[in-house]
């Protein structure tokens, strides 16, 4: 039997000379999990380099390689005492330039290692001769050899890897970065580098194209929060030569998304969408985004605080929800039986004026079990939704939502909240949500993943503060979203600031330049001060990815994004100015009518108000007639000559008692 | 070549039965032993220069003018006590370092086998034999003489240490050969200049001295000596060899610092006797060789005790071939 050792499955590739020898002393030893290797002065290693040890003696026949990431450095001269160098300068920096001998000099470098081979037996590492990784050693080390393979290739880029003049594509296995195994993507780093929005642009970019056909449909719903950062998704990027390098590397057209569409509230006013997505140029694919009392009444929590919602609050709402709207109710002590068939606010309020009326006139306290006081205090807060979350709840029920069961396989839907009030924005972010979960535990969105983007994650799921009902959506969402295929692409600034369990069941984290006072939050004491300082001082376009199969964080570079970035977006396609109402009208009604005119809306609009115009186009866009200019101009009543009439006696509903709690 | 003295251990111990277990490796070297020496001596020399050993101010700025460090380097050990005879197990070492952008690199590394430095007369029977056996060279301390050495252990001891010094003065003299072969620049040389098969010094090889054991003087001019002050030197002199091509020389003081001893940050230069000329010449070409001395006083050489006259180069030499006998 010989005992030569014996090769192992993975065959070392050929590779240049060695950069470095692994070096061991009792004071800094190495073990099976760190090592020291020093470098010629000149060499390409740094932190985050990924390096090769090739053992010197074989074990259990085989000759032991040990990948690693350099995690630290160290160097020194052969100087004692700093004093030394100022006595042989005669205290002169100048003079210590001019010195004929520069003094010897260590690179000393730190690695963690990645990963052994053999896996057993676990030993510490030995010394050998150290290599730069190449792209085999790459992929080897960071376990990617797994999903790399093509007959189960789940493979998704995420950048390359630079040491050497080598650019290494790195790979995340997208069965842990959209589930079953585990899910969810959360990215920090601080504002005004672009990198947080510009590498979910570039991951999105990555996961369209590489995310395999065989696991099904995948789409992306993306919170626009803060200016006009995701407004411009489907218009060109400028890329370099490098930037198109690292594409072609990835395998990645550099052609922005094709399939983009926009969903936006209404300005309070009603007239134009309240967006900076604005220009004539780009709302061809500009939707409103409208509710009405159905859509909202059930996460009326959102809009409620703490103190509204107690349990008796909670079980009229609960009533009203389940048996009083969208459905026909007849109470016979309301109006004599009338029948109700309630689906706007209006319709609601004036349900409610019912209720009140009968019981102040037969002196009752409560109906049904309501107290007075509590439907009192339920009129009060939910007539106000509408005023609150002005130009995205409508009093007469107008509905434009998102294409809930037929969203599109590889497309992006962008909802625009960045010009919203926080009330607006939760309740947008609540039944967006919930809507889409419903329909992925259903099987009937239309997609089979989907990712939802969420920036400025630690307003939505603070660490601290109120239980709130987002951030409660959100956890469920990390929690078990990747079962259903909901999957959770979240940014914010500070990851210590939002709440654990959200960013801990994050599988991929990212991380941009970071903030020194952030990288002295608990969360980060498992990094190396080397790499904290590397993190704090990264370029525009590195990231520090850590990720399931990763067992160190590993430094990549991703290309600008291949869509057009806000900032120059806006420059050019600037907002256009609130329109009139005649060209607002104009716009929504071409888009289901290419013929319609401006004088044909100005015509069919001159006599009414502005409320009436705008009831009339939301009731036409509801509609989708197939003749919009007879259904437009049938929303409006005639007008005839005005006569003077004598006013209908309405009765009044008697004043809040002076001890009703909830008055006011 | 590192040679594994276990291993020779081992063989040694096999060839003669009851040799004691200690092998003298954890022990001090003859080199850092109190060997007997022979008393600090004064000796009379021809000037070169003048017509008395004066002080003299180097003519220039240092300049930078040394190209490469020559240094050897040797570690001798009493394994053991063959009936009284000391057996002495010797390395010797040499090797030049370039100095290439400022930093110093290895240009050639001469490192000899360990061998074994015996009086063959005074051996017992059998050992010089079980000596061989472990494959090492077995070297006669008393080759060349007349072989009536005392059996004096402490002499035979002398012998031996010489023996050593002798053989790295030979690797070190060719490199130095070597170096001036190949036509580059200036070498530095510790100790005294060496002499190639010629008995000629290498060309542009400088040897400077660090010790005073002797100290070459004239009449009155120990005081010379001794008050040199910083980027002084003494006339040049000429130092006569009954083996070799005598050699010019002089004191320069490298650096002073009140209350230390005269010797303190001196040293004694050697170059080969310039091809006859005026003295004027001669002049230039000390002033010069010391201007290129006096350059490298930076970086200084500590912690070794003898930075004062050590130049950083000749201490990375040296940390170079400790690390390769690991010394």
């Amino acid at each position: 039997m010989s005992n030569a050792p014996e090769s192992n499955n993975h065959e070392p590739p050929l590779s240049p000379p060695p950069l470095g020898r692994v070096v061991a002393t009792e004071k800094r030893p190495n073990t099976p999990h760190e090592f020291h290797f020093w470098t010629a002065l000149d060499s390409p290693v740094g932190i985050g380099t990924i390096v090769r040890v090739e053992g010197a003696q074989p074990v259990n026949g085989s000759i032991p390689r040990i990948y690693g990431v350099v995690s630290d450095g160290l160097s020194y001269t052969d100087l004692v005492s700093p004093l030394h160098d100022v006595i042989g300068n005669d205290a002169s920096p100048s003079d210590a330039l001019s010195a004929p001998t520069i003094r010897s000099e260590i690179r000393l470098y730190t690695a963690a290692v990645l990963r052994q081979i053999p896996d057993e037996p676990l030993q510490p590492v030995p010394m050998g001769a150290v290599h730069l990784a190449n792209d085999e050693d790459v992929a080897l080390a960071l376990r990617m050899d797994g999903y790399l393979r093509a007959e189960n290739r789940t493979a998704i880029p995420i950048g390359v890897y630079r040491a050497g003049g080598m650019a290494s594509p790195i790979f995340v296995d997208a069965d842990f970065l959209l589930g079953p195994e585990a899910a969810h993507l959360n990215i920090t780093g601080v504002s005004g580098l672009a990198t947080k929005t510009s590498a979910v642009e570039f991951l999105l970019a990555s996961l369209f194209t590489h995310f395999p056909r065989q696991k099904g449909s995948i789409a992306a719903v993306c919170f626009n929060v803060k200016g006009p950062d995701l407004c411009f998704l489907d218009q060109p990027g400028t890329l370099d030569a490098d930037d198109l390098a690292i594409y072609k590397t990835l395998g990645i057209d550099p052609v922005p998304f094709r399939n983009v569409s926009y969903y936006a509230p209404y300005t309070a006013r009603g007239v134009s969408l309240n967006t900076l997505r604005s220009n004539p140029e780009l709302t061809q694919n500009v939707y409103p985004l409208t509710w009405g009392l159905e859509e909202v009444l059930r996460y009326a929590e959102v809009l409620l605080n703490r103190d509204d919602v107690d349990a008796k609050a909670d079980a009229l709402i609960d009533f009203i929800a389940e048996r009083v709207v969208a459905r026909e109710f007849h109470d016979t002590a309301l109006q004599g039986g009338k029948r109700y068939y309630i689906r706007t606010f209006e319709d609601l309020d004036a349900w409610f004026r019912d209720v009140l009326m009968h019981m102040e006139d037969s002196g009752k306290e409560s109906w049904r079990t309501h107290h007075i006081a509590t439907v009192r205090k339920i009129r009060n807060r939910l007539s106000n939704f509408s005023t609150r979350c002005q130009g995205l709840v409508t009093e007469a029920g107008a509905v434009s939502d998102l294409p809930f069961g037929n969203f599109e396989d590889r497309a992006v839907y962008v909802i625009d909240v960045a010009n919203l009030e926080e009330d607006a924005q939760n309740l947008i972010f609540a039944r967006v949500v919930s809507a889409l979960r419903e329909r992925l535990e259903r099987r009937d969105l239309g997609v089979n993943h989907l990712v939802v983007f969420v920036d400025e994650l630690n307003k939505y799921a603070p660490a601290d503060g109120q239980d709130t009902y987002v951030r409660r959506m959100l956890l469920d969402i990390a929690e078990r979203g990747r079962y259903l295929g909901l999957v959770l692409f979240s940014a914010q600034q500070f990851r210590s600031q939002v709440h654990r369990r959200v960013v801990g069941n994050s599988a991929t984290a990212l991380y941009g330049r970071m903030d020194a006072d952030e990288l002295a939050t608990p969360g980060y004491q498992v990094l190396g001060p080397a790499t904290k300082t590397k993190l704090a001082t990264l370029d525009k376009g590195q990231l520090m990815v850590r990720h399931p199969h990763f067992t160190q964080p590993i430094f990549v570079r991703f290309p600008r994004p291949l869509v057009m970035s806000g900032r120059v977006g806006i420059e050019r396609f600037p907002q256009q100015a609130e329109e009139t109402l005649e060209d607002a009208v104009l716009r929504a009604l071409r888009r289901l009518d290419s013929s319609i005119t401006l004088d044909f809306v100005r015509e069919a609009s001159a006599l009414f108000d502005e409320a009436e115009v705008l009831r009339a186009r939301d009731a036409t866009l509801r509609a989708r007639p197939a003749n919009v200019r007879q259904h437009f101009k049938a929303q409006f009543r005639a007008r005839v000559a005005a006569m003077p009439v004598q006013p209908r006696q309405i009765p009044r509903l008697r004043p809040t008692p002076a001890d009703d709690p909830y008055g006011s | 070549m590192t040679t594994d003295l276990r291993s020779v251990r081992r063989q040694l111990r096999r060839a003669i039965p009851g040799l004691p277990l200690a092998d003298g490796s954890d022990s001090l070297t003859l080199e850092h032993s109190e060997l007997p020496i022979e008393p600090p001596h004064t000796r009379a020399c021809e000037l070169l220069e003048g017509t008395a050993m004066l002080a003299r101010r180097v003519a220039g700025e240092p300049v930078v003018g040394f190209g490469a460090f020559l240094d050897g380097i040797q570690a001798s050990r009493v394994w053991y006590y063959d009936e009284g005879v000391p057996v002495v197990l010797g390395q010797v070492a040499a090797a030049i370092r370039v100095r290439i952008g400022r930093r110093l690199t290895l240009w050639r590394s001469v490192e000899e086998s360990a061998r074994f430095y015996v009086p063959f007369s005074h051996l017992s029977a059998g050992t010089r034999e079980a000596l061989e056996s472990t494959g090492l060279e077995v070297v006669d301390t008393l080759q060349g003489s007349a072989g009536d050495a005392p059996p004096h252990p402490l002499q035979l001891t002398r012998l031996a240490y010489q023996a050593v010094l002798d053989a790295r003065e030979l690797i070190e003299r060719n490199c130095a050969v070597e170096w001036a072969r190949s036509g580059a620049a200036p070498l530095f040389v510790d100790g005294p200049v060496p002499r190639a098969a010629d008995q000629r010094p290498p060309r542009w090889s400088v040897g400077v001295v660090k010790s005073h054991h002797t100290l070459y003087v004239g009449t009155g001019s120990i005081k010379t000596i001794a008050s040199l002050g910083e980027r002084e030197r003494t006339a040049a002199f000429l130092i006569p060899s009954s083996w070799s091509d005598p050699v010019a020389s002089w004191y320069l003081r490298v650096r002073t610092a009140p209350g230390r001893d005269p010797l303190w940050g001196l040293v004694r230069v050697e170059i080969a006797l310039p091809p006859s000329g005026s003295q004027s010449i001669l002049t230039e070409h000390v002033d010069l060789v010391s201007r290129w001395i006096l350059a490298e006083r930076s970086p200084l050489a500590l912690p070794d005790g003898r930075w004062d006259r050590m130049p950083y180069g000749i201490r990375d030499v040296e940390s170079y071939l400790r690390v390769r006998l690991q010394l």
